[in-house]
């Protein structure tokens, strides 16, 4: 079966004052259809910028090279008016903060209905009533008031919705969610985590989930790939990731997941230290100066990635758990 | 990213700016590479043709003062007008501006009022006003030109003081017991220069055609000293007779006018991408 | 002992809109309050109406006897430096175009003019130490630290005081999650430390519970319970309460069907002011919530709730915890 979304050797490079800096490194990774991957990675990590060059979104001054074919075409290094015929309908992205991609001067309904319009030839009115249809699925109440309203009259949580009912208005195969909740409540994230499952299942779609928080990842993923340096150090099935963990990176993250049902812990877990910047040269592995268990080899060899553990599981480290 | 370094990526910005240097270093050195003062008059070179391999490189005028000489010192008076009035302007406009956008409210309003009131004055016979009074001399010019020049810069200025009042820091230094001076001037003002900067370079070109056009009307700058103002308005009074006098200070006028725009609009767009890239 | 804050029938307006009605709490020396409630709840019109940075409408607050609503300006400043405050934007809340050492040495440049300059430079280094930062940083400008780095920064300035109060205002939930712990037990260590006491403010309920003896949960302006920590996250009595726990992320279970119904979130919608606020997404609401606003019941042993059935609603959570452990 083809996969919805295949990236190979993935690299963004920004050009900069002193010699261009990484951002991603090298990275592989594979999105079958109606799968559900998770990217967890901290700030810096490269987990946004490889799908905003999977979207074609990187901003003046980056390059992007290796490879990435949705449902087998190549997309990267195409042009806007080609990548245009997939992006927004077939393959649609949403962001942390809903109000920077909706326009603030049009009308909700105007906003969605366009989508329809200028994709898939509807005439107007066919694409409003689907539009208001689409506000319903996402559980939008009074969704036919909300056509008429501007994005400022919204909350956060409201907008969010939109977002996500836009992106679903042509039936996408494949979703990319990049910290979708960050900036809402913990009950409006449940919330929108809730509408994205449910809208997973009814749609046969997949999802990117991006997020720095592996506990919220968990509870939609199918996979969880662990970026760290702009490069992958782990991927594996999600009870994988959970249970049986290889790498220390990953390990560590997992120590960071609040569980409010354990007892309160005298210091709060956290990782020591800094992610890495994307300027700083890669000798041996990104995470060996923070990494408790860091031999003399993590500091001269780069881990490369490997099967480990089962054929699902890949993890780059020397010494994995 | 630094500043700097996106103008520096910038080619046009660095020509640009690397012309107005040379001018600026040619307009001050230039006296001690010429036998010729700006005064003496050469009656046996009456309007001459400008030669290079004669005693006068740009020519002569109708009085037989060598034009190269006069050229440089319109230069030099043009450019410390250009200075002084911004210099003026940045101050009076930076102070006023502060103030009234941190204070905000009634005394905005008021104070904002009052800058409305004054640039709807008409500008000219403000200056005529001025120089009926006191008498034409170069310091009235430099005050007249500044007193102008800083209502726009205080608009300006406010309208950033107003942007910068919102953001966290200013409320992070309130809260540490910061004083209201203290915080306008080292939080608001430091933060008012990128914006500020790129202002007064662009301004400066104005402040040097106005200068120009109020020398023209013989309101400026006072014979035997010249400005380019005053070369072009002599100059185009000779035009058919003796085209040179117009086209050597013309050139050099818009030469410097062009420049100048085009270091400031790079200056803009450096400082404009560094913002953007913080955000 | 008396408490070092005493806040007393507090009310903000912004304009007709009730940002803040009605709180009452105290704070005592080397205690930390935590305060959780949703964006547009007013915790943080709440945290700066008690630092003064906005006019408060009525109400007072006691800061170690005296009502600082009371204070004219220059007294306001020179308490400023016992009432210190961290922001929940580390970068936004570091002046740009100000060396680290120089935003550190301001709080002292205004409240201790008297201290020459090279105790002032070590008294900033010894301060940066403390935060996890070498002195050698100083002379570096916000925009080359990471965020958690600049929140370093951030609590360093607030602390260099020694103030007797600090307001956090969600100083962790702009960081990841795997920095948060670093921040948070940086500013556990600081409180056991130097003895301040702390509002701390977060919709994050593991880091409430973390640094928390007391909690409040604020629900559209209005204390709606309040309770020692653990007896808050053990037997929550407000149903507000309960969907805020029920919704933090499990990644060993999926979460079952969302607490909350999706109602109009936007605060200005709640305008009804008839009954309890939360009534429209309650699963326990009857006629009286509807009607009757609740009172500040007395549920427990230092422990109250806004909810006129609130013996149900622990009962319940008590009934439903029991029962998934058991599983």
């Amino acid at each position: 079966m083809t996969p919805a979304l295949d990236i190979e050797n993935l690299s963004v490079h920004f050009a900069h004052q002193h010699g261009a800096i990484a951002a991603v490194r090298e990275a592989s990774l594979t999105v079958r259809p109606a799968e559900c991957v998770g990217i967890v990675g901290e700030s810096g990590s490269g987990k946004t910028q490889t799908f905003m060059a999977v979207m074609g979104l990187l901003s003046a001054g980056a390059r992007a090279a290796g490879s990435v074919r949705f449902e087998g075409r190549e997309i990267l290094g195409l042009r806007a008016s080609e990548l245009n015929r997939v992006r927004g309908s077939k393959l649609t992205m949403i962001f942390q903060d809903p109000m920077t991609s909706l326009t603030p001067h049009l009308k909700i309904g105007i906003q969605l209905a366009e989508v329809l319009v200028s994709h898939s030839r509807m005439s107007w009115r066919e694409a409003e009533t689907a539009a208001l249809r689409a506000l319903e699925r996402v559980r939008v109440p009074e969704a036919r008031r909300r056509l008429r309203q501007y994005p400022h009259e919204l909350s956060g949580g409201m907008r969010q919705r939109v977002m996500i009912a836009m992106s679903l208005l042509c039936e996408p195969k494949l979703l990319i969610a990049d910290e979708p909740t960050t900036a809402l409540d913990v009950t409006v994230q449940a919330e929108i985590m809730d509408i994205l499952r449910v809208m997973r299942q009814e749609s046969r779609m997949a999802i990117v989930l991006i997020s720095h928080d592996l506990g919220l990842v968990a509870g939609l993923a199918d996979r969880i790939v662990v970026m760290y340096g702009g490069r992958v150090v782990e991927s594996a099935g999600a009870a994988d990731i959970l249970e049986r963990a290889v790498h220390p990176y990953t390990a560590e993250l997992l120590k960071c997941v609040p569980d409010l049902r354990r007892p309160r812990l005298e210091r709060m877990p956290s990782l020591a230290g800094q992610a890495p910047s994307a300027s700083s040269a890669e000798v041996g592995c990104a995470f060996a100066p923070r990494c408790p268990l860091a031999g003399e080899r993590c500091l001269s060899e780069r881990p490369l990635l490997r099967h480990i553990g089962g054929a699902a599981h890949q993890a780059a480290c020397h010494y994995p758990l | 990213m630094s500043t700097v370094y996106r103008l520096r990526t910038n080619t046009g910005a660095v020509f640009a700016l690397s012309i107005i240097v040379l001018l600026i270093a040619v307009a001050l050195a230039g006296p001690w590479f010429n036998p010729n003062n700006i005064e003496s008059l050469d009656w046996a070179h009456v309007a001459a043709y400008p030669s290079l391999t004669g005693a006068h490189w740009f020519g002569t005028d109708r009085l037989g003062r060598d034009l190269y000489a006069r050229t440089l010192e319109g230069m030099r008076v043009s450019l410390a007008v250009a200075c002084v009035a911004s210099a003026i302007s940045l101050s009076v406009g930076i102070a006023y501006g502060a103030v009234a956008g941190y204070a905000g409210g009634r005394w905005d309003h008021l104070m904002m009022r009052f800058i409305e009131v004054l640039s709807g004055l008409p500008l000219i016979f403000f200056v005529i006003f001025l120089t009926v009074i006191f008498g034409r001399s170069q310091y009235l010019l430099f005050l007249a030109i500044g007193a102008i020049g800083w209502l726009t810069m205080a608009r300006i200025v406010r309208g950033q003081t107003l942007s910068i009042r919102q953001r966290e820091f200013i409320e992070a230094a309130v809260a540490s017991g910061a004083s209201t001076g203290r915080i306008i001037l080292k939080h608001v003002v430091p933060n008012l220069l990128g914006p500020v900067i790129v202002y007064a370079t662009l301004t400066i070109p104005q402040i040097i055609l106005f200068e120009s056009f109020l020398s023209f009307l013989g309101l400026g700058i006072q014979e035997p000293h010249a400005s380019l103002g005053t070369l072009i308005a002599e100059g185009a009074g000779e035009m058919e007779a003796a085209p040179w006098m117009l086209l050597v200070p013309g050139g050099v006028l818009a030469t410097l006018l062009v420049c100048l725009n085009i270091v400031g609009d790079g200056l803009r767009d450096a400082i404009v991408g560094r913002e953007s890239a913080a955000t | 002992m008396n408490p070092l804050l005493s806040v007393k029938n507090l009310v903000v307006h912004f304009g007709a809109f009730p940002a803040v009605q009605d709180v009452t709490f105290d704070l005592r020396q080397g205690e930390t309050v935590g305060l959780v409630g949703e964006s547009g709840s007013g915790k943080s019109t709440l945290a700066r109406a008690i630092l003064r940075l906005i006019p408060a409408t009525s109400g007072s607050i006691f800061v170690g006897g005296d009502d600082l609503l009371s204070c004219r300006s220059a007294e306001l400043r020179r308490r400023r430096r016992d009432l210190q405050m961290v922001f929940q934007d580390p970068l936004a809340s570091l002046n740009p175009r100000m060396s680290v050492g120089t935003a550190l040495a301001e709080p002292l440049k205004i409240h201790e003019p008297s201290l020459s300059a090279p105790l002032r430079a070590a008294r900033v280094a010894e301060m940066l130490e403390r935060v996890g930062l070498s002195p050698g940083m100083a002379g570096r400008f916000p925009h080359e630290f990471s965020g958690g780095q600049c929140q370093r920064i951030g609590i360093a300035r607030a602390m260099i005081l020694r103030p007797k109060l600090l307001v956090c205002d969600e100083p962790v939930s702009s960081l990841d999650v795997s920095i948060q712990g670093q921040i948070v037990n940086l500013l556990a260590d600081l409180q056991k430390e130097l003895g301040t006491a702390m509002l701390f403010i977060s919709h994050n309920l593991a880091v409430i519970r973390h640094l928390s003896h007391r909690v409040l949960v604020i629900y559209r302006g209005k204390l709606v319970e309040t309770a020692d920590c653990d007896e808050l996250f053990a037997a929550p009595a407000h149903p507000y309460t309960q969907a805020l726990l029920a919704a933090v992320p499990d990644p060993t279970r999926v979460p079952a069907a969302t607490p909350i119904a999706a109602v109009d979130e936007t605060p200005a919608a709640a305008a009804g002011t008839g009954g309890c606020a939360f009534a429209g997404h309650c699963a326990y609401a009857q006629d009286q919530c509807r009607q009757i606003v609740p009172p500040l019941d007395e549920v427990g042993l230092r422990h109250a709730a806004t909810c006129h059935r609130w013996r149900e609603v622990v009962y319940s959570w008590r009934h439903e915890a029991r029962n998934s452990g058991s599983r």
